[in-house]
């Protein structure tokens, strides 16, 4: 784990301050939900993104690899937009 | 003739074999969900794209079934309750408190207000409708003049489906339309109400808040009829009003006497009980689907690390932030709406 953080500390820092943005605009929107969903689209299609181009700099991806972060942003999307319906 | 004869206890023998590769079929089954493996090409299976679409339509599903139980009111009353634990006079201590940081004088409860905002609540649950306007095009003042009010100025305020005072008035002032409602120095007095209902289907609390300013005939009115008296700065703007902040025990004591006034809270549920309120039902499947994939995440890493597997799959690390800060997202949502 600690090479792999070493090798893409960069696209993880990304990685990490959108996540700590989008968590904190998740609650600072509160109660509007509608911008609560706005922004839980745009994380999902943000982790999709940062997965993708990771893994294509790496020169390591295959299709699989690209349903995979497919999969898990919809979830996560999916997830989020419930909860706020 | 070949006849094939089959013992008692050779029957016995099969019938435990079966039973004992029913048991190896279900470990088998565990272990290919979360254990990296041939079988699962060193991937568990619940981390394969289509088994977490799979998951997807499960949430989609089990959602649907939570709201399915919503349009069945006497099912719902059972098995869900009424979400709210509002209380109208935390609302109006609360409403007060935030004028008492800003050096405004206390909102005195008036009841023709009072009865405002519960025909207002109960004219949106008979007409279905959740805005200020109704689809008729009836305004807020209409309830307001039909109480027999005459004011000079007058806003209100909505609310729907929050847990706790707390939070509904936090999102009141993290609004600017409301927010200038609570801390507008024009308005003396507020009417309040509480009521539980049904909206489009679903068990709903609603709470308005109605703020006016009396206009000189509803001051002649009240001076001619009970005592009571409209604070003496009514029409003031904040940089009239005095220095001094208002004592809040003081005025907390004066809303323990304003509860004979009248304030209003609508019918509870038979029990009056909360079971499960549905945003912590979903909250709560949801997080447990997010605490399983990020265990089997986790696990799925130890073990990849440990056998020095070598396989190109996404980044395990990743999808375990991505993860965490979405259940960090669903532990600190807050249900309730307002409108804008």
């Amino acid at each position: 784990m600690p090479k792999l953080l070493k090798k893409h500390r960069f696209a993880y820092l990304i990685l990490f301050l959108a996540l700590l943005s989008f968590a904190f605009f998740f609650s600072r929107f509160w109660p509007n939900k509608i911008l609560q969903r706005y922004l839980a689209v745009a994380m999902g299609v943000f982790y999709f993104f940062w997965g993708v181009i990771t893994h294509v700099k790496s020169t390591k991806i295959t299709s699989e690899i690209v349903f995979e972060y497919l999969a898990i942003s919809m979830l996560a999307v999916l997830l989020l937009i419930l909860i706020t319906l | 003739m070949f006849k094939t004869y089959m013992p008692k206890a050779k029957k016995r023998r099969s019938s435990r074999s079966l039973r004992r590769r029913k048991k190896t079929t279900f470990k088998n089954y565990l272990n290919n969900l979360f254990f990296p493996g041939k079988k699962n090409r060193y991937r568990p299976q619940l981390l394969h794209p289509e088994s977490l679409m799979i998951v997807s339509f499960l949430v989609l599903a089990v959602f649907a079934l939570f709201n399915a139980i919503r349009f069945f009111p006497s099912l719902a009353d059972k098995i869900l309750g009424f979400a709210t634990n509002i209380d109208v006079n935390q609302v109006l201590i609360s409403t007060n408190e935030e004028r008492a940081k800003i050096g405004l004088p206390p909102l005195q409860i008036n009841e023709k207000l009072n009865q405002a905002a519960v025909a207002k609540a109960q004219h949106m649950f008979s007409e279905q409708y959740w805005a200020h306007s109704s689809p008729s095009g009836l305004q807020p003042w209409s309830f307001i003049k039909n109480a027999g009010y005459v004011y000079k100025y007058a806003g209100e305020n909505l609310a729907r489906d929050f847990d706790t005072t707390g939070e509904m008035v936090v999102a009141w002032m993290n609004s600017p339309t409301h927010k200038e409602n609570i801390i507008n120095p024009n308005f003396t007095q507020i009417g309040l109400a509480v009521v539980n209902g049904t909206l489009n289907g679903f068990n709903t609390t609603l709470v308005v808040q109605m703020f006016a300013t009396p206009g000189a005939v509803e001051v002649q009115k009240t001076a001619q009829g009970e005592s009571f008296t409209l604070p003496s700065m009514a029409d003031s703007s904040v940089n009239e009003l005095p220095e001094e902040k208002p004592d809040i025990s003081v005025m907390e004591s004066e809303l323990a006497e304003a509860e004979d006034l009248g304030l209003v809270e609508g019918e509870r549920t038979a029990s009056g009980k909360i079971l499960f309120s549905p945003v912590y039902l979903t909250k709560t499947f949801f997080l447990l689907i997010v605490a399983l994939i990020i265990l089997t995440l986790i696990y799925d890493s130890f073990i990849s690390n440990n056998r020095r597997y070598e396989r190109i799959v996404g980044q395990n690390f990743a999808h375990i932030m991505f993860f965490l800060t979405v259940g960090f997202l669903l532990i600190l949502f807050r249900g309730g709406s307002i409108i804008p």
